[in-house]
């Protein structure tokens, strides 16, 4: 297991697309700082969370995509040039090639991730205020990161029974596309909405969400299962980071147990 | 002799279509084993089972002794190299690049073994020229070198000579029988050009659909294919006595009451008036010469009948 792994790590470190992201968050970060930076020389109030939060690629699902392009990209190339192929030939075994190749993508997606984060930290800490708790922003950022070992953990599993870079590519970064945008808008519709009153126009009335109790929990068990779902949450301060932490878990979990037990089955084209 | 590999009926099915039909074959410590076949025959997927690539559907292979189901089989594995259909090199990587993430995967930490493995392939110059600009014939000797890191005792090799030019042919052809007789590598390869296959093969094996025809070894497929005269005569009571003491001939055999062959060279007029005088009719003279081609088209042949 640490030779398939330093073996993957070796390759990892030479991933050019791992660089292009962990350069494309860093240039996030400095636009998220400029942004804020500029509001509070208007004057607007900005706390370390508004920075934080911004690095939570809520909305577009920007954490997914680059999990998903650079998850893709590594396990894609394995096949394409049919490395795979030496590591099981020379008795890699199947569990363990799938488990390192799920490691060095959580580890390089963590990477990716953590580029925002610590220039927050760093950069951040002089320009402003921590706010009443910095140990909330720690959770914040726990959770994230566990939101991309979710994803890191998704987009291991389809590139590694795929087998194909552009099906890893097209399927990963349409399914973060799709979930964001579905995650989105149940959100807003469980919010409920405010309209005017028939009887006055001029009045305007709170409507909660009208669906079904037990449809309001379905779908809000969606939106926390779902990585993409998180990222829209994680911006909210009433999120419970620990539920959606246990349930990046679980998605963890059942990659790494599911996954590698599945793949020993699969048939290497 | 000890077996590296040997299959007992394997057997593989994509959906109902049976590829590999009860293949049962015996490759021998230091034999270089030629598999001949047409195209979808079976070759590549019998070595793909071999390698683990894909499950078997049933039947058995032992590998250095170890049965497929062992636990230890994964350890036994790391005694194999192989090159099935491409080499499976990074295109994005130098040579060097290539066989380091090989050697870290093998947990080999001397940092001789890659240029030793690249100058005995000839690859020593390479740079940092990236696998992607090599030419067909260097990745194919990237893709020898990547199985040969681990010191491995059997090389499996999936058409290495496809594609390449003659020069590059003849270069794979000197390595490989330099990698049998210097390293004592076993080698399974299979490939179209069998007249190429023939100047390395020690053993072969005839697929067709699925089905291992034949396994001969070089010495009997030579014997097979010697230049001969077969004779048709009334009867063959006779006529051992007749070459033997007319044409002190010896390199003979009788194959029925009919039929005979001779392999040396003997004149077939007086063949003809010898046999005449000793009572024998003579009906039918075939020349018959084969090679590794004219006896695969003709096992293939008579399989298809």
């Amino acid at each position: 297991m640490i030779q398939l792994l330093r073996a993957d790590l070796y390759r990892g470190s030479r991933c050019l697309v791992f660089y292009v992201f962990l350069i494309l968050n860093a240039l996030l970060f400095l636009s998220q700082f400029y942004n804020l930076y500029s509001f509070q020389a208007s004057g607007i109030s900005v706390s370390m969370r508004d920075l934080f939060v911004g690095g939570m690629g809520g909305g577009i699902g920007f954490l997914g995509i680059g999990s998903a392009v650079i998850s893709g990209v590594f396990v894609g190339r394995e096949y394409a040039s049919g490395a795979i192929r030496n590591k099981m030939i020379v008795g890699g075994g199947r569990s363990r090639i799938y488990l390192s190749k799920l490691i060095v993508c959580s580890l390089m997606n963590s990477a990716f991730y953590l580029v925002y984060p610590i220039g927050c930290l760093f950069i951040g800490g002089f320009a402003f205020a921590w706010g009443s708790n910095p140990l909330e922003l720690l959770f914040l950022v726990l959770a994230g990161l566990f939101m991309v070992l979710a994803y890191s953990a998704i987009f291991t599993g389809i590139s590694m029974f795929s087998q194909n870079t552009v099906l890893n590519l097209v399927g990963g970064i349409l399914g973060v596309i799709i979930v964001s945008a579905v995650a989105n808008i149940l959100q807003i519709e469980l919010q409920g909405a405010y309209v005017t009153a028939p009887s006055d126009p001029e009045t305007w009335l709170f409507v909660p969400c009208q669906w079904p109790h037990w449809v309001q929990n379905l779908v809000n068990g969606f939106i926390r299962l779902m990585p993409s779902g998180q990222s829209t949450l994680l911006v909210d301060k009433s999120a419970n980071y620990g539920v959606l932490v246990a349930l990046s878990c679980g998605w963890i979990v059942l990659s790494g147990a599911g996954g590698a037990i599945l793949f020993r089955r699969v048939d290497i084209k | 002799m000890e077996h590296v590999l040997q299959t007992y009926g394997l057997t593989k099915f994509y959906k109902r279509n049976c590829v590999v039909d009860h293949v049962s074959m015996n490759i021998r410590r230091g034999e270089i084993y030629g598999f001949v076949g047409r195209n979808g025959a079976g070759k590549t997927t019998v070595m793909r089972l071999i390698c683990g690539l894909i499950q078997k559907s049933s039947g058995s292979y032992e590998l250095f002794g170890k049965r497929d189901d062992d636990a230890r089989l994964d350890a036994v594995r790391r005694r194999i190299g192989a090159i099935i259909e491409t080499p499976s090199v990074y295109p994005d990587m130098t040579a060097v690049q290539n066989l380091r993430e090989q050697c870290f995967v093998l947990g080999i930490t001397d940092p001789n073994v890659v240029p030793e493995v690249l100058e005995y392939v000839g690859l020593q110059d390479t740079g940092k020229k990236r696998v992607r600009n090599f030419s067909l014939g260097m990745r194919q000797r990237l893709g020898i070198a990547m199985s040969l890191v681990g010191s491995p005792d059997f090389i499996i090799l999936d058409e290495p000579v496809n594609g390449l030019d003659p020069q590059g042919i003849v270069e794979i052809r000197e390595l490989l029988l330099r990698l049998n007789r210097e390293k004592s590598i076993t080698i399974l390869i299979s490939s179209h050009i069998l007249g190429e296959l023939s100047k390395l093969a020690t053993c072969y094996g005839f697929i067709e659909k699925g089905r291992l025809l034949k396994e001969i070894t070089a010495a009997e497929l030579e014997e097979a294919c010697r230049k001969s005269i077969r004779i048709q005569v009334n009867t063959t009571d006779s006529l051992a006595c007749v070459l033997e003491r007319e044409f002190s001939l010896f390199g003979f055999k009788i194959i029925s009451e009919h039929e005979a062959e001779i392999y040396d060279e003997i004149p077939i007029g007086k063949l003809a008036l010898a046999l005449h005088a000793a009572g024998i009719e003579l009906y039918r003279v075939l020349e018959k010469e084969e090679n590794l081609e004219g006896y695969f088209l003709n096992l293939v042949g008579g399989a298809s009948q």
